[in-house]
């Protein structure tokens, strides 16, 4: 009875490691091909591991194509946009949370209702308007429409609603105001929810594409991920090279993932499931 | 002054959201339903109200029935094999084992692959002399340059990217069913199957109409790998409503005719979401 209860996880364990290998099979064999030459990509059977480590690559990638540059574009992007972001939800939040005013409950309609229109179809208008303001090309351009989030805002709102009232009454006996109690007390004891939501966000800047592939149109403009797609090599067997700065730049992706997978969970279902 | 103060207050702590929601959501949704009406110069102005031209020319144009077929084919295969392959995925992962974490990583490892990312990684996998998929699968197919397989070829990519979004979700959800209610089952001597269709199915359908419901609006809207690797070709054979739209807008420049396209996008995608929820009130199952 033991042993075959133990056979059956050990067989379970194989079975979901094999499982595991196959789903995760594309990114080993980005990584696989990143290190081969022309003539281990080109080689019948396809070659799952190089033959040597070939570096070359990796230099290719770096000497002869801007991606370094595309990285800083994608990371100021989404750094910045996602610090725009906690200020106007945070902040929307903490009206929604702690007083009532007059229209609150509609304006809070309001902001929530954006989820119902799906950010793609708006892109014609929204080009429009950056290019009237004279925006396309610049960082601002590609940020400006992605600043207001109403899904954080409501997670945001929902998380100070469980904050005891009775903090921010003693703060004020104390002398605090609204905008210290806000900054020094509330935000702190947030932290978990922020960082989750920092997180969320950040990749999803990062990651964006249709937004950022239609107001950039000069190379050292582009972020990471129109980049990847435009890189324009010399010879015809470019694989190697596109791997390799693929690989590049699912580094940083996989490295948030892995470090940051609790919260990003906790932040995904929660702005779902309770949105 | 201060009860002045007082009552601008919350106000002021909205209007920065409140702003730029107006700006770029509410604004452009108002505008882009009103350029459909319109002929609109290479600038964005409106230069002439001409009603429902735009539409009726929408109806006529082969570009409809063309995108709506294409959009339904990639919406009826990445669906079912979304949920199918996710659920399976967290059903292996659910009991807590140990190496648990390991392969609980690797299965939602996709999710932290980028779409263009994945794109690059399968325009190489999945390319017909070189590539990996032919290979192992035994198939000698050009994906992407038949115009019989590029739909279902860019499918099987995005399949595979919402593998582990999908994979999560439903593991939260089978790890919320209470174990009592499993353990009352083996009392009654349910087996595996039994146990999944009749307890497990319903205290996860939110979950699974939760995914179903963002998928397919997804899926409706589906462009980047589209534009990425075929170009709606070959022979149009992967052109989606999405890539009608982004074609006549700025690639035609004509942003009325694309507004026109964006907004019988949305109504498609508020009936879908409609529909959904009428769905919802006899499927999904809530305590």
């Amino acid at each position: 009875m033991m042993r075959s209860r133990y056979v059956h996880k050990l067989f379970m364990n194989i079975l979901c490691l094999l499982v595991g290998l196959i789903v995760s099979f594309p990114v080993i064999y980005c990584v696989g091909v990143s290190f081969m030459s022309a003539s281990d990509l080109s080689s019948y059977p396809p070659k799952l591991f190089p033959s040597t480590l070939y570096w070359e690559n990796y230099k290719t990638v770096f000497t002869s194509t801007p991606i370094l540059l595309f990285m800083w574009n994608s990371f100021l992007i989404a750094s910045i946009g996602t610090i725009g972001r906690l200020i106007t939800s945070s902040l929307a939040a903490y009206a929604f949370a702690f007083f009532d005013f007059k229209g609150k409950h509609f304006w809070f309609l309001i902001i929530l209702g954006t989820m119902m229109i799906p950010g793609d179809m708006l892109i014609i208008t929204n080009y429009i308007t950056v290019a009237n303001m004279k925006l396309i090309n610049t960082y601002a351009g590609i940020m400006i429409v992605m600043i207001a989030s109403a899904t954080f805002m409501f997670m945001l709102r929902q998380h100070f609603k469980t904050m005891p009232r009775d903090f921010r009454d003693a703060a004020f006996v104390d002398g605090c105001g609204d905008l210290r109690f806000f900054l020094n007390i509330l935000l702190p004891m947030s932290r978990s929810v922020l960082s989750s939501i920092f997180i969320a966000s950040f990749i999803g800047l990062w990651n964006a594409y249709l937004w950022p592939l239609l107001v950039t149109n000069t190379e050292h403009m582009r972020t990471v991920q129109v980049g990847i797609t435009m890189l324009q090599f010399e010879e015809s067997m470019v694989y190697g090279p596109v791997m390799a700065g693929v690989t590049v730049i699912l580094i940083p992706s996989v490295f948030i993932f892995l470090a940051f997978q609790r919260q990003l969970v906790q932040g995904i279902t929660f702005s779902a499931i309770k949105g | 002054m201060g009860w002045i103060k007082k009552i601008i207050k919350p106000y002021l702590f909205m209007l920065p959201c409140l702003l730029f929601v107006i700006l770029f959501t509410y604004y452009p949704f108002a505008k882009t339903v009103y350029l459909g009406f319109t002929l609109v110069d290479l600038n964005g102005n409106p230069v002439e109200f001409v009603g429902f031209e735009n539409f009726i020319n929408l109806f006529k144009d082969k570009m409809l029935i063309n995108t709506l077929l294409n959009t339904l084919e990639y919406t009826a295969i990445t669906i079912p094999a979304t949920f199918f392959i996710s659920l399976a995925l967290a059903l292996l992962a659910e009991k807590k084992r140990k190496g648990n974490h390991i392969y609980q990583i690797m299965f939602a490892l996709p999710m932290a692959v980028s779409m263009s990312s994945a794109v690059m990684i399968f325009q190489l996998l999945m390319n017909p002399t070189i590539g990996m998929f032919n290979y192992l699968t035994g198939l000698g197919i050009d994906w992407f340059g038949d115009e019989k397989y590029a739909m279902v070829g860019i499918s099987i990519l995005s399949v595979w990217m919402g593998l582990g979004f999908s994979f999560l979700f439903l593991l939260a959800a089978l790890r919320n069913v209470p174990s009592e209610l499993l353990e009352a089952a083996d009392m009654e001597g349910c087996n595996y199957f039994q146990k999944l269709v009749s307890i497990k199915m319903p205290l996860i359908s939110p979950t699974i109409f939760f995914l179903i419901c963002t998928d397919l609006i997804g899926s409706l809207m589906v462009f980047g790998p589209v534009w990425i690797i075929t170009k709606g070709g070959p022979m149009g054979s992967t052109e989606t409503m999405m890539y009608w739209m982004y074609i006549e807008a700025f690639e035609n420049a004509k942003y009325g005719y694309g507004s026109a396209v964006a907004v019988l996008i949305f109504v498609i995608v508020m009936l879908v979401t409609l529909l959904s929820f009428v769905y919802e009130k006899k499927g999904v199952h809530y305590t």
